[in-house]
């Protein structure tokens, strides 16, 4: 169940100070969706992989690391 | 494809505006389906008698009602929630059909009476009976798997 790549949005979300609920908000999905993502469990679209990437204004990759 | 980066509460918003003007219909159709009193024009006698106007445009604006509801709340869900559904939907839905066909089948082989002593014993009866155990264990299959899914990624 657990992705094949690692991602930093909680080091991301954490410099913003921001809590699961705050970036769930600013992404439109829920915060159990934030919590899958978090702990690897779930593998965004490319769509929402876009959106988090221009809500932290980084490049995918430096976000989701193979 | 939107990749617009929207907020929940703006989307909620909209989706909110578009079910409470559901509700409106709905309650407007309401009182048509119990002011309007006439029998059904063009009713086929062999269905029985005829319904009141008021019952069948209500029942027609009950189904849209639900299909449009359905449409919005499936919109307003994220992406993973749409796939927790669709995974539940498959996995749960079919591996529930599967057991709930076999153990309705078994029982019956094995001579266990199913119906309820008061209900008659007819054909029609142990259909009824097939279908809603069946569609009743694809339910609790769903319902399984849906948890499943959210468990294994919290």
């Amino acid at each position: 169940m657990t992705s094949a790549f690692v991602n930093r949005l909680k080091v991301f979300r954490a410099e913003r100070d921001w809590t699961q609920a705050d970036l769930a908000e600013r992404l439109g999905v829920s915060r159990q969706t934030i919590q899958a993502l978090e702990k690897g469990r779930y593998d965004p679209s490319l769509p929402l992989a876009f959106r988090i990437s221009r809500l932290f204004g980084q490049p995918i990759e430096a976000i989701f690391i193979a | 494809m939107n990749t617009q980066i929207t907020t929940a509460g703006e989307a909620a918003a909209r989706n909110k505006k578009k079910m409470d003007d559901l509700t409106v219909v709905l309650c407007a159709l309401t009182v048509v389906g119990v002011s309007a009193t006439a029998a059904t024009p063009f009713w086929p006698d062999a269905w029985g008698r005829a319904p009141s106007i008021g019952v069948v445009v209500l029942a027609a604006g009950l189904a849209v009602f639900t299909a449009l509801h359905t449409l919005y709340w499936w919109r307003a869900l994220d992406e993973a929630a749409k796939e927790a559904h669709k995974w539940a939907w498959w996995w749960g839905g079919n591996l529930g059909l599967v057991a709930g066909g076999a153990a309705v089948v078994i029982a019956a082989l094995a001579g266990v009476n199913l119906l309820p002593a008061a209900v008659p014993h007819t054909d029609a009866a142990l259909i009824a009976l097939g279908v809603f155990a069946v569609f009743a264990a694809q339910a609790v299959g769903y319902g399984l798997a849906w948890c499943g899914w959210w468990i294994a990624r919290r």
